[in-house]
């Protein structure tokens, strides 16, 4: 019985209470006649409209009510942030007119420079890019007419039979149809994708977007026609390249600063030293004086390479050196008249002679050998070691004081050989820490060794201790007489002709007049213990046989 | 005064050639390992030099081992025996003491065994020793990156240069003694002179170190 006379309730109240309809709207608003909104009636906009008459104010219809994930994309938008509503681009009322389009506000815009600019256009709205494309919803499809000749069975363009055609099945059959078709077909491409005008945003999609892990265009078709008729299903790359390089670029400097692929490339053409002086204005000040430009030899790419995930710095001496013998490849012979000149090679980059104003460094390292091999220790081995991240800064450098002498490394270094079934070493190099772009000095008349070969030698001032960290590596600048220091020189692989040997200030620490604390000091002496000890007992002898001659003047022989 | 020929002329070619070897390689050496103090202009002619005067060394020695093995001088002269070892003390004994008191010296050269038991310990420890040590780490630091297998079984470029240096300590620790006693001949001159002219002049006298 309650159920009979809720049911009439319903059916008599609900009507009665839905008393406005459009026609009673139009009665005044009469303007709004042909309005079209889909099924949309009036009050469901107009909410507070539902009994008339309404208030003369009436609150602003929410499209979002009804739409709603549109614009909740839209509320991120970069026009939503302008201050731009819903009306601004579509007629409310009707829907018919029309919806207002890119161009309508951007008129004549002229779009920046990316590689392959009329294809892109041509063939992708603004907002592909500038809007908000879901992934997998874009289509490619590459067709190919073949006008005469003999059929093309199936298994020459899918020889494994799998029915898509990936890249080297597709490379193979386009050489086929150069090959034995020549002028007799045609080949065109085209690319469906639709992006959402609503979230557009500052920052346009990049080009990894779709020319990376392809997970934009997830299908693609080859379909051929003429002389024989099939339809793929194909690998999206073969009508999207993946530019090469893409996957890393994100760690590189440059792709870890943020820098997008058209900030540089604006064609397909090669950068040029333009670009990067965009940001290595200083930088190019120096180079553009120095040999390697005014004789037009050289790129700032030709020497660097911004997609190289290694940054210059995190280069080894070897490396570095690798750089330059591109075009000098001849460096060996060149330099014929520096004794061991292999040697040298293996401790030194071009720079650390070649770039007088570049600052120079000692740097050690740490190595392991293994089967014979000397090679730096990685993260990974240290993350083994250690198991897991270890901070080597902090466990080094014991007393913080974000320097390292030769005692702090020694500790390290016995206790983490510990941890290692292979032989550990601390390897050196000198090497360019600060790069001046003049590479102008020949230095082939100078071939001063003392450069180097003095404990003069500005490296000596700078000494840095790299080891490997998660991302990059850690330099910690190092302190002291490290080189000959014992325990730690014995496991050092550089040793350096004409390094610093005793002083008077050893001396001095060693009879305690110096006043310093002879502890841990009378360690760093190490090898200078050679000549503090071959020194002593020349003046012995020597006091010895002035005593002989006393006696033999004095005895008359 | 009797003269006896001590000194063939092969052994004092070889003599002064050896010397002149010696003190070129050192002075070059002291210049490498200290650039400050400097034996020629160029940092780069010293280290030339020092190499090539170190093969030359190196070839001086063999001429010296070969010299001896082949006239059988090694046994007579260098090989340190028994009754040498007892005569040690006597002979230190007598430069210390004896020497000044005008005594008469213990030993006694001959052209059978020209030297007294301590030069034989001095001379051959530096030939026997001394010589090869050097010379051969010398030779290793010739082609550091060709002898890198060699060198870091002595433990590395670093412990080479310290025995090579350790070993230049020695000669130039013998080289001043060994001037020095060249002197305690009759005359100052008389020792220097023997070595010139291979005879010497007092052989009933003391014997040089």
């Amino acid at each position: 019985m309650y159920v009979i006379i809720a049911v009439l309730f319903i059916f008599l109240v609900g009507p009665l209470h839905a008393t406005v309809r459009p026609d009673d709207c139009f009665e005044c608003h009469d303007a709004f006649k042909k309005y079209n909104h889909g099924k949309a009636a009036c009050t469901d906009c107009h909410k507070d409209t539902a009994s008339l008459p309404h208030q003369e104010k009436l609150a602003k219809p929410l499209c979002a009510e009804c739409h709603k994930e549109t614009s909740a994309l839209y509320a991120k938008s970069i026009h939503s942030a302008g201050g731009l509503s819903c009306k601004e681009c579509h007629a409310v009322h009707f829907l018919d007119k029309g919806t207002k389009n890119c161009l309508s506000c951007h008129k004549g815009i002229a779009h920046g420079s990316i590689p392959s600019k009329e294809k892109h256009l041509a063939s992708m709205g603004c907002a592909v890019c500038h809007g908000k494309i879901k992934k997998g919803s874009a289509t490619a499809q590459l067709r190919v007419y073949v006008r005469k000749g003999g059929a093309i069975g199936k298994e020459t363009i899918d020889p494994d039979k799998n029915s898509v055609v990936d890249q080297a099945e597709s490379d193979r059959f386009l050489a086929y149809l150069e090959q034995n078709y020549k002028d007799l077909y045609t080949i065109s491409r085209s690319y469906s994708a639709a992006g959402d005008a609503h979230g557009v945003t500052k920052k346009p999609l990049q080009c990894d977007g779709c020319h990376g892990d392809g997970s934009i265009f997830r299908e693609a078709r080859l379909r051929l026609s003429g002389v024989s008729s099939y339809t793929f299903r194909a690998d999206p790359k073969i009508l999207i390249p993946e530019l090469p390089s893409i996957k890393e670029y994100k760690a590189t400097v440059h792709g870890k600063k943020g820098i997008a692929c058209f900030d540089c490339h604006i064609s397909q053409e090669r950068i040029s030293d333009n670009t990067c002086l965009k940001c290595h204005k200083e930088v190019y000040g120096v180079y553009k004086n120095s040999v390697h430009t005014k004789k037009g030899a050289a790129l700032c790419t030709d020497c660097h390479n911004p997609h190289s995930i290694t940054a210059y710095r995190e280069y080894n001496a070897k490396q570095r050196i690798d750089v330059c013998a591109r075009c000098h490849k001849d460096y060996v012979d060149k330099h014929a008249w520096l004794p061991h000149t292999r040697l040298h090679f293996n401790y030194l980059e071009c720079s650390t002679c070649h770039s007088p104003e570049s600052q120079k460094s000692i740097v050690f390292y740490l190595g392991k050998r293994s089967g014979g091999k000397k090679q730096a220790l990685t993260y990974r081995d240290i993350r083994d070691a250690y198991g897991g991240h270890a901070d080597l800064k902090n466990i080094i450098d014991a007393d913080g004081d974000n320097a390292v002498i030769s005692r702090e490394l020694s500790d390290f270094f016995l206790a983490l050989q510990k941890k290692f079934q292979e032989e550990l070493f601390v390897g050196g190099s000198i090497i360019v820490t600060k790069v001046h772009h003049d590479y102008s000095e020949k230095g082939t008349k100078r071939k001063v060794c003392t450069t180097c070969h003095s404990h003069n030698a500005p490296f000596y001032d700078s000494m840095y201790l790299i080891l490997p960290d998660a991302e990059d590596h850690l330099y910690i600048p190092v302190k002291g007489t490290i080189l000959g220091a014992a325990p730690i020189s014995v496991f050092t692989d550089l040793s350096l002709l004409g390094e610093e040997r005793v002083n008077l200030e050893d001396i001095r620490m060693l009879l305690g007049f110096s006043g310093k604390d002879r502890t841990g000091q009378v360690q760093e002496l190490g090898f200078k213990w050679i000549d503090i000890l071959g020194i002593a007992l020349f003046a012995v002898i020597l006091i010895f046989i002035m005593l002989h001659i006393i006696g033999r003047i004095f005895l008359k022989r | 005064m009797k003269k006896i020929y001590l000194h063939p002329l092969p052994v004092r070619i070889w003599h002064w050639a050896n010397a002149f070897l010696i003190i070129m390689l050192m002075l070059t050496g002291i210049h490498l390992r200290i650039p400050d103090i400097t034996s020629f202009p160029q940092y780069g002619t010293t280290v030339a030099l020092h190499k090539y005067l170190g093969y030359l060394l190196a070839l001086s020695f063999l001429f010296w081992l070969f010299y001896y093995l082949f006239t059988k001088g090694l046994g007579k002269h260098y090989i340190i025996n028994i009754v040498d070892l007892k005569g040690i003390p006597k002979q230190a004994l007598y430069y210390l003491c004896t020497y000044f008191t005008q005594g008469k010296p213990p030993f006694t050269p001959t052209p059978g065994a020209k030297f007294n038991p301590l030069q034989k310990l001095a001379y051959s420890s530096v030939m026997f020793l001394l010589m090869p040590v050097i010379i051969i780490t010398g030779i290793l630091f010739s082609d550091i990156l060709f002898f890198f297998r060699y060198i870091d079984m002595v433990g590395g470029l670093r412990v080479l240069d310290a025995i090579h240096v350790i070993t230049g300590y020695c000669f130039l620790l013998y080289l001043i003694v060994h001037i020095y006693m060249s002197s305690l001949g009759k005359g100052i001159t008389t020792y220097v002179r023997s070595m010139i002219t291979g005879y010497a002049e007092e052989p009933d006298d003391e014997s040089k170190p």
